[in-house]
């Protein structure tokens, strides 16, 4: 039995749904993340299965028992709030200690258990400072603390990390990672940034304008999304729209409005005049010196930006199918230079053409996908 | 030429500044000194010449300075302004800091007497005012307005402080003060929140000099007495008022001003008495302090409210006894209200020494604490 | 020439004093500081400080504010069981308004804060009373307490009595008058320190096990402390030298420290004495703020520790 299962969860605020029939499971001691732009719904899952929000429709079970209706105080599971919400009246030791007090733990078992979470999150010794005196990273442990020590069946965390540097989030993500290994207790991590989503995560659950897209392990979203939201947002994708012109078995040739066709492998049941958006990772594009070069299709193109990201060098390569990005190990290609680029007909993903489109026409949407454009444009996003 | 500067010269300059800063001081405290140049006693021949183009009053009597403004106004292009004060210490407090505001107050004898004391008031010459003859020979006697020969002010009306009854209520008129010390009226019957006015009825009451009395005790006690019988100690004109008016209360003391106006603006069965032990009355006095910017339009001005048609203007707002005899200009009912029977006993509220005062306040501080 | 030479050198010679007055003002950092921060201190010096100081001075005159030096104002006032009374009921007076005010000033706020879409509106529709002047504030509620006024018509009315209450002249009424007139006083700070406060505090609370009660108790109030403690010296010292509510709303018993003193001026005329009562009540004020805060502080400093 699963820990947590919720099914057909539904929340209308007036006209606006902002989760449409949620279902997911989520297995005891799994690190979850629900990764989706803002505003697409995730953060009111997290609040109705706390119990801060009543479903307008459908089922939340924990632990066998049903969580609708139950109070968030009488709910065996605590949350990391965004802002953290760390009690300013009180010290850190009292932060800690807040939940067992509620729920009557004597005072000597009080202190014993805030002490051993405050060295679980290192924080020895700051027990009698003020949430006011820590740093955020500091601040951060506070609240994960907070949250653990009542020792619950779920840990719930909206979104914490999105205030902190960099580097304090990476080192954050690892802390996450060993204290949720040293506890066993499982995690339900909401977020909008799929760099925390795909490094901490077990399983993702991508939700988009409130319907959950496509759940699974973070490889297998990556390398088989089954959206172009889900390609889109998970990972960077280079997409060019294109009108099948022919259907050879598995093969496809695309007319992209250029010059050169594109070629496909897919055992998608496609039809010459289709249209459809084809989507390709920009790792899997490869640079040639010569269009000869490539097995089945290549076009040239000419180097306009060229980054380096440590191991990988990012280059955008202006083509006659737009410009793509390019995520390769050669060094050798400076801007300006002459290139032909080709991928593996197998490695494009094939979605019914516009689909990402309709889905961004309201302005919800639109909002939220810049906030997803804007997530992409980090070059560690790939 | 140098200067011998000695000890001694040192110490006078240090006593002539010391001096100049006390005469300071003093002038704070004290008159003013600015305001005109003329004086009242300049006028030598009546009417007055080269009237000021404003006048200010500080009249308590709101509606009849209302109509004052007007009148008056129209009749010697003055501009007028009046502020109705409700509690003589604020126009007092004026005096004290300096007048240059003020042009003629409508004063309480004990307050124009404190005025005459610290000489924050002008001398008046009433001898060539043709309004003077018209101030009844009872007022003129008993009011303390003058001093070393001197005049200071004109009476502008009689203030009683008699018993106000129901007349439902009481089938005859009440001859004492007993009334407010008779459980069978308990609950209707109320006093008024001034240490003075309450301190005397319980001297009359018990039968004693209310300007001296010599058993402060039982007057304290008298008025402990009455305490559980009390519907309350009103505080304020308008509020004693509409005791009576919402026959909350059927006896007590209120004022000839606000019975008149309970009885015939408000229609209420109420009427006044003064008690066979005696009541206590005052005088309000128009005066002209020193500091005074329009002096002469204010000597004009008392002259003018002195005259019989608009002193009796001045019953008919506000239902006070004019200084004026005006018998002759009222309607039977209001003479019938205004007359004062000879047998009356009618006391001069005199100022109090400051030892009685003093002594009042604290019994009438401990009555309400008890 | 030797014209526009000479112009050039005023200029340059205004320049010059120019700059040097602000290198003369730079170099003088406190002479900066006392040209900015003056006046306000010259503003408190002069309309506060100066005339407390008066005050404590005729306080210890005999008499008039001219007489002899002497302690007798504070030796009566203090060997006098009458003058206790007075300051002991005045006391408990204020303590029970301003228990009365921040109860239901808080729920107000609260309400506003938290339930309430036209929060614009109705903080206006609680600052909207401030308006009118506080007698004719006052008259109002001798129109609706007193017998067979507004409240007592209404009552009988809705049948919830037989015959008029006639509420006013009693210390319900002194305490209805000083509730209602300064209830806007103290729903100010409180909305502002509740709107001020995260709401997910509350929601962690909750989280956290806290029902709605405990989580008001150990949260809410506690970190809205402030604008608590703000709004009880905001009601507690203008009730505890009121005289106009308890004597046009009170009863035979409704004595204030405030009449008295008010007393002293306007008709015993023994200024100093009332001046000492005035010092005597300020010391008493600041002696229950400084030991109300102190208690209020370990009130409010939430929990013992884990």
């Amino acid at each position: 039995m699963s820990l947590l299962t919720v099914s057909n969860l539904t929340k209308r605020f007036g006209d606006l749904t902002a989760v449409d029939g949620a279902s997911f499971d989520i297995e005891d001691g799994e690190f979850v993340s629900i990764l989706g732009p803002s505003g697409s719904g995730k953060s009111t899952i997290l609040r109705m299965v706390a119990g801060f929000e009543a479903p307008t429709a459908g089922s939340m079970t924990l632990d066998g028992n049903s969580l609708v209706g139950v109070p968030p105080f009488e709910r065996d599971l605590n949350m990391v709030f965004q802002n953290l919400a760390l009690f300013p009246h009180l010290t850190v030791a009292e932060n800690i200690g807040y939940g067992l007090k509620q729920s009557g733990v004597p005072k000597g078992e009080r202190k014993d258990r805030t002490a051993a979470m405050l060295e679980m999150v290192h924080l020895e010794g700051y027990g009698d400072r003020n949430p006011d005196e820590l740093s955020g990273g500091e601040q951060q442990r506070v609240a994960l603390a907070r949250a653990l020590v009542n020792e619950p069946a779920l840990v719930l965390f909206d979104e914490p990390l999105s205030s902190l540097d960099r580097k304090l989030r990476q080192h954050m993500q690892s802390e996450l990672q060993r204290i949720q290994a040293e506890t066993g207790i499982t995690f339900l991590y909401v977020t909008h940034d799929q760099e925390v989503a795909l490094s901490v995560s077990d399983r993702l659950i991508v939700l988009n304008d409130g319907r959950i897209e496509q759940v699974g392990p973070v490889e297998e979203l990556y390398d088989e999304p089954a959206t172009a939201f889900v390609a889109d947002f998970i990972g960077d994708v280079n997409a060019i729209s294109a009108t099948v012109v022919e259907r050879d078995g598995e093969h496809l040739t695309l007319d992209a409005g250029t010059a050169t066709n594109l070629r496909a492998r897919t055992d998608g049941r496609w039809q010459p005049g289709d249209r459809i958006d084809v989507c390709v990772r920009p790792h899997e594009v490869r640079l040639l010196d010569a269009v000869g070069d490539a097995r089945s299709f290549a076009t040239r193109g000419t180097v306009r930006t060229r980054s380096y990201q440590g191991s990988d060098i990012v280059y955008t390569v202006e083509t006659e199918w737009g410009p793509l990005t390019v995520n390769a190990r050669e060094r050798g290609h400076a801007v300006g230079d002459e290139v032909a680029v080709t991928w593996d007909a197998a490695d494009a993903h094939l979605f019914p053409a516009g689909e990402s489109d309709a889905e961004s026409e309201s302005t919800d949407a639109t909002a939220e996908r810049s906030a997803s454009e804007s997530d992409r444009a980090r070059p560690e996003g790939a | 030429m140098t200067l011998d500067i000695n000890r001694r010269n040192v110490l006078k300059a240090t006593a002539g500044l010391s001096a100049a800063g006390l005469t300071g001081t003093a002038g704070c405290l004290g008159g003013g000194s600015g305001g005109s140049s003329r004086a009242p006693t300049d006028v030598t021949e009546w009417p007055p010449e080269d009237l000021e183009g404003n006048l200010n009053l500080w009249n308590w009597y709101d509606d009849w300075a209302e109509y004052a403004k007007e009148e008056f106004g129209n009749e010697f292009g003055v501009t007028v302004t009046n502020s109705g004060y409700s509690s003589p210490d604020q126009w007092y407090a004026k005096l004290q800091s300096g007048n240059s505001e003020i042009d003629n107050i409508a004063a309480t004898t004990n307050w124009v007497e404190r005025s005459i004391e610290n000489d924050f008031l002008h001398e008046l010459p009433v001898d060539i005012m043709p309004a003077w003859e018209n101030i009844t020979d009872r007022v003129k006697d008993v009011s303390s307005y003058q001093k070393d020969g001197k005049t200071y002010a004109v009476p502008e009306s009689l203030v009683l402080y008699p018993l106000t009854y129901n007349e439902e209520y009481f089938d005859e008129e009440p001859r004492s003060w007993d009334v407010l010390w008779d459980e069978a009226h308990k609950d209707r019957i109320v006093m008024w929140d001034n240490s003075t006015v309450s301190c005397q009825i319980a001297a009359l009451y018990t039968g004693q000099d209310p300007i001296e009395p010599d058993d402060f005790g039982e007057i304290e006690e008298v008025l402990k007495q009455q305490k559980p019988l009390l519907k309350t100690y009103w505080g304020d004109y308008q509020q004693g008022m509409s005791l009576f008016v919402n026959e909350e209360a059927v006896a007590g003391p209120l004022t000839m001003g606000r019975t008149y106006t309970a009885r015939f603006g408000e229609g209420a069965p109420v009427n006044y008495t003064a008690p066979d032990e005696g009541a206590m009355y005052t005088s309000d006095l128009f005066v002209i302090p020193k500091g005074a910017p329009n002096p002469i339009a204010s000597l004009q001005f008392t002259n003018w409210a002195s005259e019989k048609k608009h002193a009796t203007k001045l019953f008919e707002t506000m239902g006070y006894m004019p200084a004026v005899d005006i018998g002759s200009e009222l309607s039977e009912e209001d003479r019938t209200f205004t007359e004062w029977p000879d047998s009356w006993n009618l006391v001069f509220s005199a100022t109090l020494s400051d030892e009685v005062r003093s002594k009042y306040d604290e019994i009438w501080t401990a009555v309400k604490a008890a | 020439m030797a014209e526009a030479a000479s112009t050039e050198e005023r200029s340059t010679g205004r320049n010059r004093r120019v700059r040097a007055l602000v290198t003369y003002l730079r170099d003088r950092r406190r002479l900066r500081t006392s040209l900015v921060a003056g006046p306000p201190y010259a503003v408190l010096v002069l309309f506060f400080a100066l005339p407390v100081l008066t005050m404590l001075v005729i306080s210890f005159r005999l008499g008039s504010i001219t007489g002899p030096f002497t302690l007798d104002n504070y030796a009566n006032f203090l060997a006098s069981d009458t003058y206790r009374t007075v300051l002991w009921r005045t006391l408990l007076v204020t303590v029970e308004v301003t228990a009365i005010v921040t109860v239901v000033g808080y729920a107000l706020a609260y309400s506003i804060v938290r339930f309430s879409r036209r929060t614009t509106l109705l903080l206006l529709l609680v600052i909207l009373p401030f308006w009118t002047s506080y007698i004719i504030r006052m008259y109002a509620w001798i129109n609706i307490l007193q017998s067979g006024g507004v409240l007592d018509s209404t009552l009988v009315l809705l049948r919830v009595v037989d015959g008029p209450v006639g509420l006013l002249y009693s210390q319900e009424a002194v305490l209805i008058g000083f509730t209602y007139v300064w209830l806007p006083l103290a729903v100010l700070p409180f909305y502002a320190s509740l709107s001020n406060m995260d709401p997910d505090l509350i929601e962690a609370a909750k989280d956290l096990g806290a029902g709605p009660i405990k989580a008001f108790f150990t949260v809410t109030l506690p970190t809205t402390a402030n604008g608590v403690v703000t709004g009880i010296i905001l009601v507690f010292i203008p009730t505890f030298g009121s005289f106009i509510t308890p004597r046009l709303l009170g009863g035979t018993n409704s004595i204030m420290i405030g009449m008295v003193i008010e007393n002293q001026f306007k008709s015993a005329f023994n200024y100093p004495f009332g001046a000492a009562i005035g010092m005597i009540i300020s010391a008493v004020v600041v002696a229950v703020l400084l030991f109300g805060a102190r208690g209020g502080g370990t009130l409010f400093a939430g929990g013992d520790g884990p």
